[in-house]
């Protein structure tokens, strides 16, 4: 253990990854914002003299069955895929981050309750809830958001609850309570601040996680009406396609890909920044 | 997702060895004479008197009528070796002698009479055979019906008249009915599949093949599994899946020029927007339907301007044509009083924007569909692509502008069906609500001709009628594709009507 605040070739190599990992993460969010910017092709525009066309100069990723460019078709599919999981992420979190430690602070009968709920909730298997609640309510981007909430905020409720009985008997707490601290200021100034930079690994990760229920939603036929353009719905339908017009397959599936391991890889390098053992000083 | 696999690869083991432990010898003998099909839709339930139940019930061999069609669409003795016609209202058939049910009953005359009586009453068709009496004379059963309908004849081709054995409890005939055909049901799964076996009692010879597997597969995947070996024939793979098969010597892929239609129906109930014909031919007019039937069918679809494909062969010459055009569209978009007076791309009526909505199945294919919104967008109409769980409801509510549609033209080697069920007064398929004093004449007239040449101008007045007034957008004829596992199975007649399929024919090919 070192007792000064030096940086150790651990810390620094995770700092390295962090800020490769949220350049990449920019970069893919830049260009879902600028899709109408960069994209060369308005993403709805048929060519129907260009259908199924693989990929070459004109089209770098190809054309679909309508002829419509793939490339721009990605762009603007991730705009609508980027702000689903961050709205959904951050709707979760947010939630779940309040009600944990609400239930935790309080304790009592109001953290049982609570508990309860979420339990009843977490029974379910989650992606197969969401997909009978879409649905249920029938289907559409605000639903997908609901149902897709509805389900997340469990997961930050339980964990924030742990994290919060673990602070909340700590003697810096009894002594903000004997300097006659209030509940909410015990709660805003020295219990939340505990809690988040636990949870910002899990917010980064799950937006991962979304991207991935997103487009398993939209390949069911669950996210937006067509002919809006999402990778899910994408991969649904080029699956048709699969042996004369494989890009309509390969390029949606890629970028999926890349995007979920993106943030994934981002989470797991903040996880690092915040190892304890590496961490303490 | 790491646990998720975990459990899948131990289901997976768990069903290997539950597959092991089946005996060799049963396992031997399955190979043997068995084979694994998929029909043209998979459908629940094998009663021929509910509803479409007994298409399935012919597509698997299970059941047979007094006559058929066959490969050249030409109606033929079966059950019934021959018929003649008394007079307008009378017909008289006689009855095969020595065929037996699945069962070993005896066919009798009247057990034809009580089982097209049984149909007639409980299928929602069952008016349009529109009988008056059957008695039994002898060997012979005597039809009459209550006016002069010449599609008689035809009708009792149509699966609902599957003759099925009236003695015996009839309570499960959706899972195992007692028929004539050459296979019998011995294990209905739902979802899942129709075990057959070969019926000991067939009258037309023992089907060489033994057992068949009915799988309930989805068209998107029939190519494949045909690949992998999982199913020896099949019918209606998706035309846009076939490419995987080509340059594939073991796989033959035998295309009829189908008698299936693809269409758009529009809702013409008073307060819909499409109620207005003006508004219905300009959607019409605005529809390239070349490049629709290059979408849907990749290939193996024509384009279809009127109701009856070419390849009926009903003289549809005569027949102008729903054509491509963008001038008349506007032309009659004007005339129906839109026009795009705030210039946002859209055209309104009284200041208000027309929004017009396709329903969709969240499990079907929309390309068809986002092609012709792209198409309508080209003349200012704005449509939107609706996903739902199930269109059934709307559309029996009435409450749809489009619903996306599909039928088998010639039911019954005869068009009068199709015809009569989705557009006449009162027809159970009329789902858009279209009335026309013009067909509802041509349909009395047919009713009325009883030789062949006068169906046919009939049959074609009806397309114009049909035209004039666009109920529908008829958009592509889709090829019927079979795909046949040559090193598997022989024998296989390929029908232009998709509810002929298993046939008595087939044999393993050693």
């Amino acid at each position: 253990m070192k007792r000064k605040r030096k940086m150790t070739p651990a810390m620094k190599k995770a700092w390295i990854k962090f800020w490769v990992m949220m350049a990449l993460a920019l970069v893919f969010v830049s260009f879902a914002l600028f899709a109408g910017v960069i994209a060369p092709y308005d993403p709805l525009e048929c060519h129907y003299t260009d259908m199924l066309k693989a990929p070459c100069r004109e089209y770098i990723f190809g054309t679909d069955q309508l002829g419509r460019d793939i490339f721009s078709r990605i762009l603007h599919g991730g705009k609508s895929s980027l702000l689903i999981a961050f709205a959904v992420t951050g709707i979760v979190s947010a939630v779940g981050i309040l009600v944990g430690t609400a239930a935790g602070f309080s304790g009592g009968i109001f953290d049982s309750i609570l508990m309860r709920i979420s339990d009843m909730l977490m029974a379910f298997p989650g992606s197969i809830f969401t997909i009978a609640l879409v649905s249920f309510i029938g289907v559409g981007l605000p639903n997908l958001i609901l149902a897709m909430s509805l389900t997340g905020w469990t997961f930050y409720a339980r964990i924030s609850r742990s994290l919060v009985l673990s602070v909340k008997n700590n003697v810096y707490i009894e002594q903000a309570r004997l300097g006659g601290a209030s509940n909410g200021r015990i709660l805003l100034h020295y219990i939340i601040p505990n809690v988040i930079p636990s949870l910002l690994v899990n917010i980064f990760q799950d937006i991962g996680g979304k991207l991935l229920t997103i487009a398993g939603l939209s390949l069911l036929g669950l996210g937006s009406p067509p002919p809006t353009p999402e990778w899910g719905f994408m991969l649904s339908e080029g699956k048709n396609y699969m042996y004369g017009a494989p890009w309509m397959l390969i390029f949606p599936g890629l970028v999926i890909l890349i995007s979920v391991v993106i943030f994934n890889l981002l989470g797991d390098s903040i996880q690092d920044l915040m190892n304890p053992k590496e961490n303490v000083w | 997702m790491k646990k998720a696999m975990k459990t899948c690869v131990a289901a997976a083991s768990a069903l290997m060895l539950a597959l092991g432990c089946t005996s060799p010898a049963m396992a031997e003998e399955a190979s043997d004479s068995h084979l694994n099909v998929a029909l043209y839709l998979w459908m629940e339930g094998l009663d021929p008197a509910e509803g479409w139940n007994g298409w399935t019930t012919m597509r698997c061999g299970i059941g047979e009528t007094l006559l058929t069609a066959d490969e050249n669409m030409d109606v033929v003795p079966c059950l019934a070796d021959s018929w003649e016609q008394i007079d307008e209202l009378t017909y008289s058939f006689h009855i095969r002698q020595g065929v037996k049910f699945s069962n070993g009953n005896d066919l009798t005359p009247e057990t034809v009479k009580e089982s097209i009586e049984r149909t007639a009453a409980q299928n929602s068709r069952g008016g349009n055979l529109k009988l008056d009496s059957i008695e039994v004379d002898g060997e012979n059963v005597i039809f009459k019906t209550t006016e002069p309908y010449s599609a008689f004849v035809y009708y009792l081709t149509e699966p609902m008249c599957i003759i099925v054995d009236t003695t015996v409890d009839m309570t499960d005939y959706n899972s195992s009915p007692v028929c004539t055909g050459p296979y019998v049901c011995e294990e209905y799964v739902t979802e899942q599949k129709y075990e057959l076996v070969a019926n000991e009692y067939y009258w037309d010879g023992a089907p060489s093949v033994k057992s068949i597997t009915v799988q309930n597969i989805a068209g998107d995947t029939k190519a494949s599994a045909m690949l992998s070996g999982d199913l020896d024939v099949a019918v209606g793979a998706s035309a846009t899946t076939l490419a995987q098969l080509e340059g594939n010597d073991q796989i033959e892929m035998v295309s009829v020029t189908g008698t299936r239609e693809s269409d758009l129906e529009m809702n013409c109930r008073e307060g819909r927007p499409t109620a207005d014909v003006n508004l219905r031919k300009a959607l019409s007019y605005a529809i390239d339907r070349n490049v629709i039937a290059q979408i849907s069918g990749n290939g193996y679809a024509t384009a279809l301007g009127k109701a009856f494909p070419d390849s009926v062969g009903y003289g549809s010459d005569g027949v102008e044509e729903q054509t491509y055009d963008l001038e008349k569209a506007a032309e009659y978009l004007a005339a129906a009083g839109y026009e795009d007076a705030d210039g946002n791309g859209y055209v309104e009526k009284d200041g208000e924007e027309l929004v017009l909505t396709i329903a969709l199945r969240s499990n079907a294919s929309t390309a068809v569909y986002q092609a012709m919104q792209d198409m309508w967008k080209e003349i200012g109409v704005h449509v939107e692509i609706e996903l739902m769980e199930n269109t059934s409801e709307i559309r029996d509510s009435g409450e749809f502008d489009f619903i996306a549609a599909g039928w088998q033209t010639v039911n019954n080697a005869d068009g009068q069906s199709y015809l009569k069920n989705r557009w006449s007064d009162g027809g159970p398929d009329n789902y858009s609500g279209f009335h026309s004093d013009a067909f509802q004449e041509v349909m009395e007239r047919l009713d009325a001709a009883f030789e062949l040449e006068d169906r046919i101008d009939c049959f074609v007045e009806a397309q114009k009628v049909l035209n004039e007034e666009c109920p529908t957008i008829f958009l592509c004829a889709d090829d019927n594709i079979t795909l046949v596992n040559t090193s598997r199975v022989d024998n296989v007649t390929v029908f232009p009507i998709d509810y002929y399929m298993i046939t008595n024919d087939w044999t393993i090919v050693e």
